[in-house]
């Protein structure tokens, strides 16, 4: 926890002109009251509209494949490498901030945690009980193949705890990853003004520059 | 009205808040050594247990049934096992163990160890992100993962202490299977142009590479079972052009000689394979609907030991079985409706019973992680 802390702190160092001293029990307990009001207010408004999305057939999908859920997803489930996975899904079931992942194949989706840059299993449809899958409308399927592999290929680099550093690319947090992808090989920024200099998972889906192409709420 | 030090401070609370946030997100936080669950079998015993994960919850839920009905449930203190199809277990004499990878960010992932003759569990919690697969091997543990661009296989005693650990670039191994003094590694290249299979053959002990085979029309391995020198595989996704394809063949291999068979099966998407007895059952079906909807998936094949297929159609949304040497235990599950555990006999796979079983009550998501069958 210690750590934890010092990584914290030395985030918000770079960021704030006198880094605070936040309270331990804020991070040793799960989501004091009010951290998790206020994540919780711009989550909600975030998801919520992004439930207003209209959702779009993957106009760079060569071959149509998968199928319309008739019951809780809308679109089809995405499995294009470099399709955008976010989901909203509360940390320890109290944060909702949710996570993003980039896809690399129908099986295999790459994802920013704490360990570093992974590989987990493409199979959001199931597991998460909110879920979104945008693609960026400026690019082609092949850039987006690209900036899967690229954010594939970020071997070695640890986590980013300072969330608002999003700068570097020594180190990385999920929606970090899927933002630099395509910021750094296609100029496209994903970051909106939705929650200061950081980028939240959700903003990657409540933005302009994407088209929602499935959601399960 | 504000001035620009109050303003100062408010930014800098609100920056604060939402880095602590944030933190939490996509993040570790600190394990705890083990875990245990609620001990105790059904009295009368059990024919099969269907497993129920969440990712959002922190405990998973047991089902027991007997004779398709229910006969008893065991809250488990792991979070985030792997879904199914796709769900990660290496089942052994009396036991099972399995991979709980925590909730969607991955916050912590433990070695579980389910005792399926007295019905208890216990876990082992590990510094690593995901756990792809496990296999024991004379009483140690194999796992692996794929970490900055490259897979990591490690060897553990099942105190935790790690015995032996290799690194792989540019692969990603999904499945792996002990084999006397070796142990195969399946999974797939990463960061090529056009990836293709890949099967490592790793010495048991040090887990160093001895021999590796490329499939450059298989992608995606569904599951693998040794049979005397005959690695035998499903290979659920193949490529055909630049385009991933449903496989639709049980590839059989000799990985000392290189010599592979293919045997066409009745359905596409060969996914988990089991041995009874010699015989060979592979369920057909996928991990989201990519290529069908999946309650299109509902074939189990049958590959008799003289080469024989047949298949046989189990119903709608099928994710996973499990055997024992005198039954087959399919489940089925429609969108996030009941599952349904058939119990089906063997060899002919006739329907002997079935239960219908709703995901636990209350606000968070469950999934299907698995189905659990009891000792011999």
């Amino acid at each position: 926890m210690k750590q934890f802390l010092a990584k914290l702190t030395v985030g918000l160092g770079l960021a704030l002109a006198a880094p605070l001293a936040l309270p331990a029990a804020a991070h040793a307990a799960p989501a004091p009251n009010a951290m998790s009001a206020s994540d919780a207010a711009t989550t909600a408004a975030l998801v919520a509209r992004a439930d207003t999305l209209p959702v779009s057939i993957d106009p760079k999908a060569s071959v149509r494949t998968g199928a319309a859920s008739p019951l809780a997803s809308y679109g089809s489930y995405p499995t294009r490498k470099g399709v955008i996975l976010v989901t909203p899904d509360a940390f320890k079931n109290l944060i909702p901030t949710g996570h993003a992942a980039i896809i690399y194949s129908s099986s295999t989706v790459v994802e920013a945690v704490s360990g570093g840059v992974v590989t987990g299993s493409n199979n959001w449809n199931s597991t998460k009980s909110q879920a979104y899958a945008v693609t960026t409308k400026a690019t082609s399927s092949a850039q987006d193949a690209t900036a899967a592999g690229w954010a594939y290929g970020q071997r070695g680099k640890p986590y980013n705890w300072n969330y608002f550093n999003t700068g570097t690319r020594n180190s990385f947090y999920c929606s970090h990853l899927v933002w630099a992808s395509y910021k750094d090989n296609f100029g496209i920024d994903l970051n909106t003004s939705a929650y200061w200099g950081a980028v939240h998972p959700m903003e990657l889906v409540n933005n302009n520059q994407v088209s929602l192409l499935w959601r399960k709420s | 009205m504000s001035t620009p030090g109050s303003l100062a401070r408010a930014l800098g609370v609100a920056v604060a808040l939402a880095a602590a946030t944030l933190t939490a997100s996509c993040g570790i936080m600190p394990a705890t050594p083990t875990t245990a669950a609620d001990a105790g079998c059904p009295a009368g015993g059990w024919d099969a247990a269907l497993l129920w994960s969440s990712q959002d919850a922190r405990t998973s839920t047991v089902v027991f049934v007997r004779d398709g009905a229910v006969v008893g449930e065991q809250t488990l203190p792991h979070q985030g096992l792997e879904a199914a199809p796709g769900e990660v277990i290496a089942r052994g004499d009396g036991h099972v163990w399995l991979a709980a990878n925590g909730d969607a960010q991955r916050s912590r992932t433990e070695l579980v160890r389910y005792d399926t003759a007295a019905c208890s569990s216990a876990a082992l919690a590990v510094d690593e992100p995901v756990i792809r697969a496990i296999v024991e091997v004379d009483g140690d543990i194999v796992t692996t993962n794929t970490r900055n661009g490259a897979a990591e296989v490690r060897r553990r005693t099942t105190a935790g202490a790690v015995v032996a650990e290799a690194s792989f670039a540019e692969l990603d191994l999904t499945h792996l299977v002990a084999h006397g003094e070796v142990v195969y590694a399946l999974g797939r290249t990463m960061g090529r142009a056009r990836d293709v299979g890949v099967l490592l053959t790793l010495d048991a002990a040090t887990l160093a590479e001895r021999d590796r085979v490329e499939w450059p029309d298989t992608v995606a391995f569904g599951g693998a079972v040794v049979q005397g020198d005959t690695l035998h595989l499903t290979g659920t996704l193949g490529q055909a052009g630049d385009a991933e394809v449903e496989g639709d063949a049980l590839i059989s291999v000799v990985p000392t000689t290189g010599q592979e068979t293919r045997v066409a099966l009745d359905a596409p998407a060969p996914s988990l394979l089991l041995d009874v007895a010699g015989d060979l059952y592979v369920t057909h079906t996928f991990m989201n609907p990519a290529f069908r909807p999946t309650r299109d998936y509902r074939t189990v094949s049958r590959v008799g030991a003289d080469g024989a297929v047949s298949g046989v159609d189990v119903g709608e949304g099928l994710l996973t079985a499990a055997a024992t040497p005198t039954a087959l235990f399919v489940v089925t599950q429609v969108e996030q409706g009941p599952a349904r555990l058939s119990t089906r006999t063997l060899p002919d796979l006739a329907e002997a019973a079935t239960v219908a079983l709703p995901p636990p009550e209350g606000p968070d998501h469950h999934y299907v992680a698995g189905v659990l069958t009891p000792p011999a």
